[in-house]
């Protein structure tokens, strides 16, 4: 365990060149490399335009004009920009499954941190909809007491998993400030 | 990040106005209950090239006041904002500038 007390990830400047170390263990990388994968399948079930978006990737794909009066300009973003914004994100998943999840201790350059920024980011978001998330509660610890009155709580999981995401992305974003 | 999930109404351009195509975008991101504010704030700052401080005084309007303008252009230009901001996941949209 003595990898708990380095963060998650973190920064070193060496003769003017920054890398990023990926200091999680093999199980979590695990865990982000299958997460990633079932996001991957997701994106590619949607690849019809005229099919209904799943209710899961709403908010990977928001509407680029507010206003109902725009609604052409909406079809046309849509229709050039939507294809790409999937190929973009299945990208960026593509470039953090080149490392992840083999087992060693990864040193990654800031594009791939980046990758990892934006990918980690794009599965809270889905998991993140899928619990329903409408708490003003930054804190992972509400998150993950947030269960169901009831007792039982059929998104225990996904509640771990979005809050392990939430501290992940944390350190990633802390990690990019510190250069 | 509040709980806000609509839009709030935004007051419509003026149709009638015949200028209203040659007048530039608003880029504006709204508040959603997902995204961590550090994560939102360097957003900001990686994308509009801001100071730190400036990055998180607009989130915080996100936050507070359920959005916030972030950049304006010509419709290329917000367009292309929306895009990279979209990649990001945030919820951007775009809009006349009135």
């Amino acid at each position: 365990m003595t990898r708990r007390f380095k963060p998650p990830i973190f920064a070193t400047t060496k003769r003017g060149v920054t890398t990023w170390t990926l200091n999680i263990g093999e199980d979590e990388q695990a865990v982000v490399a299958d997460l990633l994968g079932q996001l991957r399948t997701l994106l590619n079930s949607d690849d019809d335009p005229d099919a209904p978006t799943s209710p899961l990737l709403a908010r990977l794909f928001p509407n680029a004009y507010a206003d109902e009066e725009d609604a052409e300009k909406e079809a046309e973003y849509q229709r050039l920009m939507r294809e790409e914004l999937v190929a973009s994100r299945l990208h960026q998943i593509e470039a953090v499954g080149a490392y992840i999840a083999s087992g060693e201790e990864q040193t990654l350059d800031e594009g791939q941190v980046i990758a990892l920024m934006q990918s980690v980011n794009a599965v809270r978001v889905v998991l993140g909809t899928m619990l329903d998330v409408s708490d003003d509660d930054d804190s992972l610890e509400g998150l993950a007491l947030d269960a169901d009155d009831e007792g039982e709580d059929d998104f225990e999981i996904e509640r771990s998993l979005y809050a392990f995401l939430s501290w992940l992305l944390e350190w990633i974003v802390r990690s990019l400030r510190s250069t | 990040m509040p709980t806000t999930l609509e839009p709030v109404q935004v007051q419509e351009p003026d149709l009638a106005d015949a200028t209203a195509s040659d007048r530039p975008w608003i880029v504006l991101v709204w508040n959603d209950p997902i995204n961590l504010m550090s994560y939102v704030t360097h957003v900001f700052q990686k994308l509009f090239g801001y100071s730190l401080e400036k990055a998180t005084e607009l989130m915080m309007d996100v936050h507070e006041k359920g959005r916030a303008v972030v950049a304006s252009g010509t419709r290329e230009e917000a367009e292309m904002h929306v895009f990279r901001l979209h990649e990001h996941t945030l919820w951007a949209t775009m809009e006349h500038d009135e």
